[in-house]
């Protein structure tokens, strides 16, 4: 087995498809689990490092935070080994964080099986990124503390997967939210993407409000918000215990705060703004690791979710409504990423979709396997924009399959692998989630998965098909803006350089192969390996499944695959496009509302801007005129009587009898009262 | 010879009065008895590196369980039975450090000032030596003549070294508190007499307000409310603030937001808390019954936090901003002060040390720009990240402590205040934890208006990154605030006895 490719070799203990095991709660002692501390340390120190270096060694500061990702990975390997050995959930306790009155916190680490698959996709994708970053990133004014940004963000990451408590983990969440700050905004000379990374941080603030409740919520229940403790009062342990409507507001709030960082309805609207940020930014944070932070938490916590059936119906309709709204969304949009961008938030949909209707290890491979598309599909869109003078527009591409064919072949597996066509790995990952809805019950929820897989397949095809084929939309040398808009370059697409392709070939064989490998069958060595660490649904009153069986399930999953990317053919590929964007076919305001993004944008921009910029302006106004106009009066008034008590004296003086003055009437008037 | 072996034998028992009369003995030298200015800036540094040495000596011997400790005892007005009378408990401890800490880098930010230097040193050190008073003060006389006297300098420090409408501003900042502070006083002499004590002494005191009934709490819990909610200050008696810090020099805001604001959270524990258990519970919780049902004590902290970020949100004016967000900052340490259980009333004087040092860190940062451009109008700036890296990368991480990002010390403090708060009114908490969305809202906001976008105009081309001594200033501050982040357990563990002793009298037991 080569360290490279460890997510092959998941085989388990327990039997395929056999009962749920149990983990056994373990202080790990000895072993890569007892330093596991070091994988998101050494990130963080190295961030700190690598700014305090920057200017001395500028642009060879980089190997420090590169070399650092290649570490936390090769630990992550390592950690993960040891758990393959010994299944269980290890605690490992550092020091003390917060102990005050009875509330409890320790800096500890959780590591069990869904910790060690997020390790790998984190530090590994993580890793594949610094890597490309190098190429794509070549002859920016702040190179290394782009870099830095990096490790922060990977150790912030890395803190929230390996939090043994919600407390820890919402350190490393806000943590992450403040490197998507910083790299959204990287290019703050742009003020867009200055607004932007606010309303990136903003958005998750929002959620992040409602995680917090969650906690002091779950801290009443439970006395604690540790996940799992060796003594088995952790909050997941005795999960339990808690009333039906209580699970019901805890799942709910918890929910709250994974649809702020796993941007679903309603505050899914900074993931597309924050594409602004460098390209392997989004690719590694706003698709790959940090926007399934909500789903990682959700599958955290599903032994709470469990407890109400209720809560899950709400998680499942919450995502397959985003992943439907998304995907109508991504039709229409022209800049290359926006696309992507739409496409992660629909995808992250059936990720919360699949939490929603149990299936928690699903979700989880979904997560895996769009890890690897996703970020593909990325790192392509930045390798284009790398060819084409860093423009966005589709309907400036074309053609481009003869000058950049790495990058050609590989998006060809991720657009084939996004659309669910087997073998390859989103048709397994999607269509055990949609299956999962069927056969729990949720019909009506796995139709519309359905139909957003249609329209998956489409709009994939039809990016796809704007980039690389029929007839180039640009003529060679043609004079461009530049990134900056501050002048013209000249058009000369070509090739990446190999530190930008490799991980391109590497993720295009993880796309392709990763399914199948991992998960072939539904309850496959992926799925087994993670029941331990998730709850428990046999118990679950779910309604009656329907009529249809397995391979028909499987069989509608192929042809919804097959029918979207037909349809994006016959209208983007047979015809010719070199007329632009007035070849879209559809016309008239369905295709304005697509879009205008359903107008969502424009709806909050008037609630918050308009709305709450009127509330902010009213209450300054009050201020100063009501509660600080009484004051001034008061005081007027007041001077105006010391001036008349005693004429000749200095303003401080005067204020001084003034005060007192008062104050003796104050007085008076409280003994008085007193005294009654 | 004798007699300074003697002396120096009686150092160590004499920490906290020290700790007074350092900057007092400071203040004299710098103001009154040396001509040249730069002898009186290495005297006000010295006298303020001593009293911080003095503080961790305190710190060195402290035993946290051991409640009141290191008391001085001097008679001062035997006939009424005031003494002066020193000691620190926990709460005290790192407010004191706080201040002791603050006071070099004060001193070291004001070392340019141009005006009469002498005299704006002196100021800042009686300052300092009357605030640790107020803090370590075990006499209810002393208290409160310290109390007031602390208008003193900063009246003197707003009104002569101030900006354009000091006057203003100072006397508004003069007579506000000073009323506040006059019923008090009515307080004060009336708990005296009613209670028949025979002193002004602390203990005495607590002792003597054990006899009041509950209409006689209710009222004087009222006058001492009065008085430390302006110095907090409370929503509606906030509005000297915001003119006094933009009024106020950089050293004075400094001054003012990190360390004098602390009295009136002190006070709320020491005095109301302690001396009026009942009316305490009533107005907390709402344990009353008609009016007192309502837990009014946090319905002000969460308007307060609300109301002061909301404003925050359209001041143009950055320092006014700042001013308007430490409203709502100090919201959060009344909430979890009067939410009266031992995890939110301690995160509440934790709160006060972590509000101390990012308010006081911002204020630093907006005056070292001020110096510069001479305005602090934000439409003024903008795309500064590019010209000045270092001082935009600073100001985003004390933003950051600002906002409560967990990792730095506003978190540590403000989330145990909402848990805490949570057990006892939930809906406070919940209210209250949208002061952290408004609180990322107003200050990224300014950031991005300030920093981010093009660079534009000759100014902000013009303006020259932070100088070593800026920078030297800036870092043990970032230091504290990350580590506190890190790490906040030393300070709970100085902190919670005595906010534990302090509940145990209000619950009764």
């Amino acid at each position: 087995m080569t360290p490279g490719l460890p997510m092959l070799v998941l085989a388990t203990e327990a039997a395929e498809g056999g009962e749920a095991a149990v983990n056994a709660v373990v202080q790990a002692a000895s072993g890569p689990i007892a330093v596991a501390w070091l994988i998101p340390v050494l990130p963080l120190l190295g961030f700190v490092v690598t700014l305090a270096l920057n200017r001395t060694l500028k642009d060879r500061v980089a190997w420090i935070p590169t070399a650092i990702a290649a570490v936390t990975f090769v630990l992550s390997v390592l950690v993960f080994l040891q758990v393959r050995a010994e299944q269980a959930a290890w605690v490992v306790d550092i020091a003390t964080f917060i102990d005050v009155g009875g509330f409890t916190v320790q800096w500890s680490l959780l590591v069990d099986q869904l910790t060690a698959v997020m390790l790998l996709v984190v530090t590994g994708v993580g890793t594949l990124v610094h890597a490309y970053s190098w190429g794509y990133m070549h002859g920016d004014s702040r190179f290394g503390r782009f870099f830095a940004y990096l490790n922060l963000f990977m150790g912030s990451m890395l803190v929230l997967v390996l939090g043994s408590s919600l407390l820890v983990l919402f350190v490393g969440w806000e943590g992450v939210g403040v490197s998507s700050f910083l790299l959204i905004g990287f290019w703050f000379e742009d003020i867009a993407n200055g607004v932007a990374a606010k309303k990136a941080f903003i958005a998750n603030r929002i959620g992040d409000v409602s995680l917090m409740v969650a906690m002091y919520y779950a801290f009443s229940r439970f006395g604690t918000l540790d996940f799992y403790t060796a003594g088995g009062d952790g909050m997941l342990q005795t999960a339990g215990a808690v009333s039906a409507g209580g699970a019901l507001l805890l799942a709910l709030l918890l929910l709250g705060g994974a649809a702020g960082k796993s941007a679903q309805l309603p505050l899914f609207v900074w993931l597309p703004d924050a594409m602004a940020g460098p390209t392997p930014v989004s690719a590694l944070m706003h698709a790959a690791t940090m926007v399934t932070a909500g789903v990682y938490l959700l599958a955290r916590t599903s032994p709470i979710l469990v407890q109400s059936l209720d809560a899950m119906t709400v998680i499942a309709w919450i995502g397959a409504i985003t992943a439907l709204l998304a995907a109508l969304i991504a039709l229409r949009q022209d800049d290359i990423k926006k696309i992507l961008a739409y496409s992660t938030v629909s995808q992250l949909g059936y990720m919360v979709l699949g939490i929603g209707v149990g299936a928690f290890a699903e979700g989880i491979f979904h997560l895996v396997t769009h890890a690897f598309f996703k970020g593909l599909l990325f790192l392509a869109a930045g390798s284009v924009m790398h060819a084409m003078a860093n423009q966005t527009d589709a309907w400036r591409m074309g053609g481009l399959r003869k000058a950049m064919p790495i990058t050609f072949w590989t998006s060809a597996v991720a657009v084939v692998a996004i659309a669910g066509v087997p073998p390859l790995s989103g048709f397994f990952s999607k269509d055990q989630i949609l299956t999962t809805a069927y056969e729990h019950g949720f019909t009506a929820i796995w139709a519309i998965g359905i139909v957003t897989a249609v329209l998956t397949a489409f709009y994939m095809t039809r990016w796809f098909v704007l980039i690389f084929l029929g007839e180039p939309r640009w003529t060679e040398g043609q004079q461009v803006p530049d990134a900056h808009g501050h002048g013209m370059v000249d058009l000369h697409p070509h090739e990446s350089p190999s530190s930008m392709t490799t991980p391109l070939v590497v993720l295009a064989a993880l796309s392709a192969v990763a399914g199948a490998v991992l998960n072939f069958t539904h309850h496959g060595p992926f799925w087994t390996w993670l029941q331990p660490a998730v709850g428990d649904v046999e118990g679950l009153a779910f309604a009656e499944q329907g009529a249809l069986g397995e391979p028909a399930l499987i069989a509608i999953s192929i042809v919804a695959a097959v029918v979207g990317i037909a349809g994006g053919w016959l209208v983007y590929g047979r015809r010719s496009m070199a007329d632009g964007k007035r070849m879209e076919p559809l016309r008239g305001p369905v295709a304005e509302l697509l879009e205008r993004k359903f107008f969502v944008d424009e709806a909050y921009e008037s609630v918050l801007t308009g709305f709450g910029g009127w509330v902010a302006n009213r209450s300054a106004d009050f201020d100063r005129v009501v509660v600080d106009g009484a004051v001034n009066g008061a005081g007027r008034s007041s001077i105006a009587f010391g001036a008349v008590a005693r004429r000749v004296q200095t303003g401080l003086a005067r204020g001084y009898l003034a005060g007192f003055v008062l104050g003796v009437v104050v007085l008076a008037g409280v003994l008085m009262l007193q005294v009654r | 010879m004798d007699f300074i072996g003697e002396f120096i034998r009686t150092i160590p028992d004499n920490l906290v009065a020290l700790c007074v009369a350092i900057p007092l003995l400071g203040a004299v030298f710098s103001g009154l008895l040396t001509e040249s200015d730069d002898t009186a800036r290495w005297g006000a540094l010295g006298a303020s590196l001593l009293a911080f040495v003095a503080s961790l000596a305190l710190l060195l011997d402290f035993d946290p369980a051991a409640g009141v400790q290191a008391v001085d005892t001097l008679p001062w007005i035997p006939a009424l039975g005031a003494n002066l009378a020193f000691g620190v408990d926990g709460i005290s401890l790192v407010l004191v450090l706080l201040t002791t800490f603050l006071m070099p880098l004060i001193v070291v930010a004001a070392w340019d000032h141009a005006d009469n230097i002498r005299g704006y040193l002196a100021a800042f050190l009686a300052l300092e030596a009357a605030v640790i008073g107020v803090f370590t003060a075990q006499d209810l006389l002393v208290f409160y003549v310290l109390f007031e006297f602390t208008l003193v300098p900063m009246y003197l420090i707003i009104g002569i070294w101030g900006g354009a409408n000091r006057r203003y501003a100072a006397v508004k900042f003069f007579l506000y508190t000073l009323l506040g502070g006059l019923t008090m006083l009515v307080a004060v002499l009336y708990l005296y007499q009613a209670g028949g004590a025979q002193s002004f002494a602390y203990d005495d005191l607590v002792n003597a307000a054990q006899g009041l009934s509950l209409v006689q709490q209710r009222w004087l819990f009222g006058a001492f409310f009065l008085g430390f909610a302006v110095k907090v200050p409370l929503f509606p008696v906030h509005t000297w603030l915001p003119d006094a810090h933009t009024e106020a020099p950089t050293a004075g805001s400094v001054f003012l937001a990190a360390v004098m604001l602390k009295m009136g959270g002190y006070g709320f524990i020491r005095y109301c808390l302690t001396f009026f258990p009942d009316a305490t519970r009533e107005l907390s919780l709402g344990t009353g019954t008609g009016f007192f049902s309502v837990p009014w004590m946090l319905v002000l902290a969460v308007i307060g936090i609300l109301y002061g970020a909301i404003v925050a949100l359209v001041q143009p004016d950055i320092k006014k901003l700042v001013a308007y967000s430490s409203v709502s900052h100090m919201g959060f340490v009344v909430l979890g002060i009067f939410a009266l259980n031992s995890t939110a009333t301690s995160a509440g004087v934790v709160q006060m040390v972590n509000h101390g040092l990012s308010t006081g860190a911002l204020f630093l940062l907006i005056g070292f720009l001020y110096d510069r451009r001479h305005t602090r109008e934000i439409a003024l700036f903008g795309g500064l990240a590019k010209q000045v890296p270092i001082y935009a990368g600073l100001f985003l991480v004390v933003v950051m402590s600002s906002l409560a990002l967990p990792g730095l010390n506003g978190f540590v403090g403000e989330f145990p205040i909402l848990l805490g708060t949570f057990q006892a009114v939930p809906w406070a908490a919940v209210l209250g934890s949208f002061g952290a969305v408004l609180a990322a809202l107003y200050l990224l906001w300014a950031y991005q208006r300030m920093f981010q976008g093009p660079l534009e105009g000759a100014d902000n081309e013009a303006t020259t990154d932070l100088t070593p001594r800026e920078i030297g200033i800036m870092v043990p501050l970032i230091v504290l605030i990350v580590a506190i982040g890190v790490y906040p357990q030393p300070l709970y563990d100085l902190v919670q006895p005595s906010v534990d002793g302090v509940l145990a009298a209000v619950n009764g037991q």
